[in-house]
């Protein structure tokens, strides 16, 4: 992490239900904001129910987000959030490292 | 575009599939045998298992999987179509429309176990190859959820079947060093610009894959980008699967089939295949993956001819934002081993072209041709306001006019649909009715090309099955009457459209025992809808079926018999702006014929006067105009004047004196006096002032701008911006004022 961060809140974004295209659109601009103006990013999938390819698109341009901008990020959700990421062959997503925390399974 | 708009469409596809699929299994059981018509079924249902699964609609997939399976083992030559095999695709067909109908809301999902039986039965009675592939359990008896992975069922059903996942994680853009399975090929999938605008979720053809024994090999993500510039609609992501021998290409190509413009599949050549070395940055791009500065650069040149199919991809990546993945760039086979690729894209039918149509929402449509209407208004009132002042001598004037009725045709015809759509139904009603009849019926279907306005091809369908079913049940004889009348056991419907003079008739006929007058006649009388010294033509007695409550079936059925029906059909018809006729020759057989405008938009209308009000005659139902002579009419006391109609008394009906109009004309001789044509009253006399002009109108509802009003259809608003009450000429005779049928012979 790194110090201009240090002193920004964590800001969680909480989507729920199927992560659709259109529910991606509609979340867009939330994890934007986060982007703006957090320290850390939690993107706390809890309450999704299924993910389509946008979905897992979004969670992977979170990610990357967060290593170009040095913002930590964490996927947190369900076993089968993390089931569905590596079984369409995201499961680097998963990987811990700085800007990553991992998947809570 | 949310889902239900989606959703919408694909609802709209299955019946455009329906259709197809059922015109292509009757010219089946007709005895086509072509190809083409096989392909065409197979398409339509394969299609409408696309989307029952991009859709979650288990049941429709799975049962579709199965009718798909028998389609596909016809299409391949694997067994021919015999009697048994079509009517087991009807009757498969039937319940397919039931489980589309089903998961639109309308009834129940059908019990489709005996006829999936059949299916089975006959799939697996087909000694092929493939059958192991064709009889896989069908992808949506997993259980995916609607628009992505069932998390919970993926965890139990495909994590098992699935490679360590760590196998293959590796970082950004590295491929896995997974030894490639002997015999398999490589594929690549990668979903382009527009596969998630379209409400797909290639995800779930992934997953198709892999349910048929592809292996994941690689996700790539490099092509996403930081939040900022992300775009929820764009494909960033692509796969490498491994492809067992075992899957046939033609399996693949089916999962890939609805989505073919809208996701590239690239299979690799054929293992077992090195994997290629990582590039260094400094090599030439493979030639497949070529960015859009190397082709500027005049890198085509150095392609080799085998390469040139895959220009296209190239071109759609143009359009693409987002760079070309690294990995994708990376992993890229060399040329050589481009072989099978090219191979695949010279045999390849070429790149569908840009679509010739597009669906546009009713609604926008509607407005489209409402604004069309107001257009056609506003140029009559300029003509009126310029004719007014003697300024008509300009020619730009006359193109306006030109232009605008051409403009008003042209958006009527985008409202335009053929009958198929409800001539499509049709078979099957027959199919039911033979079955619960016990007849032997041989439908004959012609001129289901023929256009007309929506609304009317969407209400007319009621009164077209209900005469359909009027036919079979009443007209046809049993097989063993028809046999001893000396007539083919087999009954014969035909039902037929064409275009004449500006409306489009619809008849149905049969070759069946024809209308029984006697017994008509004296059901009426029973039931007290004539006296029994009534003398009637046999057209009257004919027209006594559609009384409201008659009926002369001896049992009530659920085919017909309640006697709610031949009323209701022309009550229904009448709405339209149509009429019905029937023409019936005992032991023959009966045509219904029902003559229905074109568009229920514009009507063709005699602007004509009464007092100081002006009024829209439907020109359809003008016979004739006449100026009445003296002697051709006869007041008989109370205000009411008849008028001799060539040797027929009829009695005027006064439009001034039924609306109390002041000012209008009081005796016939001082007016103008339309003959028309009614389905109720046959010929009725309308009286009016003056006849002003003839043309075009575009009908206003009344009842949604003001509220129903009798005697009035609708309204108009004139050239000279004056609002014109159409009049509802058949309410107009056939109420009590209007004295209907009391015509006296001269």
């Amino acid at each position: 992490m790194d110090d201009t961060s240090a002193n920004l809140p964590r800001v969680r974004v909480a989507p729920s239900g199927a992560l659709t295209t259109s529910a991606v659109e509609r979340l867009l601009s939330e994890l934007r904001a986060a982007f703006a103006s957090a320290g850390a990013v939690e993107l706390a999938s809890d309450e999704v129910s299924q993910i389509s390819q946008a979905g897992l698109q979004l969670l992977a341009s979170a990610v990357r987000t967060g290593r170009e901008r040095g913002v930590p990020v964490r996927l947190s959700g369900t076993a089968g959030i993390e089931a569905a990421i590596r079984l369409a062959g995201l499961g680097d997503l998963l990987v811990e490292d700085d800007a990553m925390i991992g998947a809570r399974s | 575009m949310n889902l239900d708009e989606i959703q919408t469409i694909f609802f709209q596809e299955c019946e455009e599939g329906l259709i197809q699929a059922e015109q292509g299994l009757m010219a089946l059981q007709a005895g086509a045998t072509d190809e083409e018509t096989i392909n065409t079924i197979f398409r339509a249902v394969h299609s409408i298992k696309g989307g029952a699964g991009a859709f979650g609609h288990t049941d429709l997939q799975t049962f579709t999987h199965h009718f798909e399976t028998v389609l596909d083992q016809v299409r391949s030559g694997e067994r021919t179509v015999a009697a048994d095999l079509t009517g087991v695709m009807l009757a498969a067909f039937d319940t397919l429309t039931d489980h589309v109908n089903a998961i639109r809301g309308d009834g129940n999902p059908p019990d489709d176990a005996r006829i999936l039986a059949q299916l089975e039965a006959f799939a697996a009675s087909a000694a092929a190859p493939e059958e192991a592939a064709a009889a896989l359990p069908a992808p949506a008896n997993d259980k995916f959820g609607a628009l992505g992975f069932d998390l919970d069922a993926m965890l139990g059903s495909l994590e098992d079947s699935a490679p360590p996942v760590e196998s293959w994680e590796k970082d950004d853009g590295d491929i896995a060093p997974v030894p490639a399975p002997l015999a398999s090929t490589r594929l690549l999938v990668k979903p382009l610009a527009g596969a998630l605008s379209n409400g797909g979720d290639p995800l779930l053809l992934l997953r198709e894959l892999i349910a048929l024994g592809a292996t994941l090999r690689n996700a790539d993500w490099s092509a996403v980008p930081v939040i900022d510039a992300f775009d929820p609609a764009q494909s960033y992501l692509s796969w490498h699967l491994e492809i067992p021998a075992s899957l046939s290409r033609s399996a693949i190509d089916e999962i890939f089939e609805f989505v073919s413009d809208s996701c590239e599949l690239r299979f690799e050549g054929d293992s077992p295949t090195p994997e290629p070395e990582p590039r260094a940055p400094s090599e030439p791009e493979p030639e497949t993956e070529l960015s859009i500065d190397a082709l500027l650069a005049g890198a085509l040149d150095d392609l080799s001819d085998t390469a040139v199919p895959e220009i296209p991809a190239i071109e759609i990546m143009e359009s693409e934002p987002t760079p070309l993945p690294v990995a994708a760039a990376a992993t890229a086979p060399e040329p050589e081993k481009l072989a099978p690729v090219v191979e695949k894209a010279a045999a390849a039918p070429p790149a569908p072209a840009v679509t010739a149509t597009i669906r546009v929402d009713l609604e926008k449509l509607d407005r489209l041709v409402d604004l069309v209407g107001e257009l056609v208004i506003t140029q009559s009132m300029l003509a009126q306001r310029l004719s007014d002042n003697d300024l008509t001598q300009f020619d730009e004037l006359a193109n306006l006019e030109h232009l605008t009725r051409d403009l008003q045709d042209s958006a009527m015809s985008i409202r335009a649909q053929p009958i198929q759509s409800v001539f499509g139904r049709v078979p099957r009603i027959i199919r039911e009715l033979q079955a619960s009849t016990a007849k032997k019926v041989r439908l004959e279907v012609e001129g289901e090309a023929t256009e007309l306005d929506k609304t009317v091809v969407e209400r007319i369908g009621d009164p077209l099955t209900h005469l359909i079913r009027n036919a079979v049940d009443h007209g046809l004889e049993s097989p063993e009457d028809r046999i001893a009348a000396g007539k083919p056991a087999e009954g014969h419907i035909r039902l037929a459209a064409e275009h004449r003079s500006g409306r489009i008739l619809i008849s149905v006929s049969d070759d069946g025992r024809g209308i029984n007058r006697e017994r008509v006649f004296a059901k009426a009388v029973e039931r007290n809808l004539i006296p029994a010294d009534a003398k009637l033509s046999h057209e009257e007695i004919d027209n006594l079926i559609f009384a409201p409550g008659f009926s002369t079936a001896e049992t009530v059925s659920n085919i017909s018999g309640r006697g709610v029906g031949m009323d209701v059909v022309r009550r229904n018809i009448a709405a339209l702006g149509g009429r019905i006729t029937i023409l019936s020759r005992p032991g023959e057989g009966s045509t219904f014929t029902m003559s229905l405008p074109l568009t229920l938009a514009i009507l063709d209308g005699m602007i004509v006067t009464v007092g100081e009000q002006s009024f829209v005659v439907p020109l359809n139902q003008i016979v004739e105009t006449i100026r009445p002579k003296p002697d051709l009419v006869r007041d008989i006391g109370g205000g009411q004047a008849m008028l001799n109609v060539r040797d027929q008394w009829l009695p005027v009906i006064s439009i001034g004196r039924r609306m109390t109009i002041a000012g209008s004309c009081a005796r016939p001789t001082d007016a103008v006096i339309l003959i028309v044509e009614t389905e109720a009253a046959g010929l009725a006399v309308l009286m009016v002032d003056r006849i002003v002009d003839q043309r075009q109108v575009v009908i206003k509802n009344l009842e949604a701008n003001y509220r129903q009003v009798d005697d009035v259809a609708g309204a108009t608003i004139l050239g000279n911006g004056q609002v014109a009450l159409i009049l509802d000429v058949e309410a107009i005779a056939a109420s009590p004022g209007g004295v209907a049928g009391q015509s006296i012979a001269a």
